[in-house]
């Protein structure tokens, strides 16, 4: 395997790590819309919602595009094991400062691994993330003025909330023994660097919530490095089944794709052919 | 009669001002309510996206001073 394909294997990885989770996360706004309290939140959570998820589609489409695969199979074709979603969002919230909190870490994780890109020399994929950076800063802005507003018994849930989640996205940023994305300038900060930006965002929950934050625990999980995530693991058969309904009526309402997704489901070991005929990203 | 006590919302109003052009003044858009400022910034991002806005800010409503108003001292229109 030459260092090319390695690259290109290791820049998928990790980039549908980033658009898995947005993925996910788009769908956590989706589902927390009616529990806006006024009609300016349910305003603000439709448009974040909106905004990860299309997100998510620009990547998988970037990555569908120079990796050769079929539109959409990134989507609708790959099975929950193939998913590179962060644990963190796995567990459904369990009160609104739960929510907050987890939206929170996962908010600024995601950033913190995209900003790694932004000046890479991966153009297209740096545009991405600077694009998403753009319309990210207002989800966390929002977010931190949900933090500040809790009060009473949100502030001991928002603690329990820490730490439950705090060790998911703590985790996230394990590195492997090789850099390679780091090596190759696609990635401009290593895994550690990412970490160290990720903890001034938890300082800043610290101070907000005025709670000491859990030390560091090292997991005794073995680690999936390329789906970031305990190897083996999957999100709940529930939350798969609310991101890519694959009920009957469900499927029956899918908007038609160009190749069927039952024609392609080993995405990561076929052979790709690539179309040279299909529009593609500037590098 | 049974009335209760819901809880209301602690918030402030926000003047929402625009300009879609660098060139052209800032209008008056809207207002929206929040309780704290970073609030009031993401609401005022996403109630007015209707447009790629050159500028967007926000000011709080009681921030402004009167200068001439129905009931003070002074003429509205002109004189």
């Amino acid at each position: 395997m030459n260092e090319k394909t390695l690259n290109n294997e290791n820049l998928l990885a990790e980039m549908l790590c980033i658009s898995d989770t947005k993925w996910v996360l788009g769908h956590w706004y989706a589902k927390i819309i009616l529990n806006g309290r006024t009609v300016p939140d349910f305003s603000s959570m439709a448009g974040m919602s909106q905004d990860e998820l299309g997100h998510t589609r620009a990547m998988l489409n970037y990555l569908e595009q120079s990796q050769g695969l079929p539109e959409h199979q990134l989507e609708f074709g790959r099975g929950v094991e193939q998913v590179h979603n962060m644990e963190l969002l796995d567990d459904a919230p369990k009160s609104w400062a739960d929510f907050v909190v987890s939206v929170y870490l996962a908010e600024n994780a995601l950033w913190s691994m995209q900003e790694a890109y932004v000046e890479g020399s991966n153009r297209a994929v740096a545009n991405l993330c600077k694009k998403f950076a753009e319309e990210g800063y207002f989800h966390r802005i929002y977010i931190e003025g949900w933090l500040a507003a809790l009060e009473g018994d949100e502030l001991a849930q928002a603690t329990k909330s820490v730490h439950d989640r705090l060790a998911h996205a703590r985790q996230w940023f394990t590195e492997s023994t090789s850099d390679n994305l780091l090596g190759s300038g696609e990635r401009t900060m290593s895994l550690a660097q990412c970490r160290d930006h990720f903890e001034q965002a938890v300082q800043k929950l610290s101070e907000t919530l005025g709670i000491e934050m859990p030390a560091s625990i090292e997991s005794t999980q073995e680690w999936d490095f390329v789906r970031r995530r305990a190897t083996g693991s999957r999100m709940p058969a529930r939350l798969w089944e609310y991101v890519v309904p694959t009920s009957e009526v469900a499927e029956m309402a899918r908007r038609p794709l160009a190749v069927s997704v039952k024609d392609n489901i080993d995405l990561f070991n076929e052979k790709k052919v690539k179309d040279e005929t299909a529009p593609f990203f500037d590098q | 009669m049974i009335t209760k006590n819901y809880p209301t919302r602690k918030g402030t109003n926000y003047e929402v001002f625009a300009r879609d052009n660098p060139e052209r003044p800032l209008q008056h858009i809207g207002t929206v309510q929040a309780e704290n400022e970073q609030l009031a910034i993401a609401h005022a991002r996403f109630v007015y996206s209707e447009r790629p806005w050159a500028e967007l800010i926000i000011a709080p409503s009681d921030g402004f001073l009167d200068c001439l108003r129905t009931g003070k001292r002074g003429v509205i229109g002109i004189a």
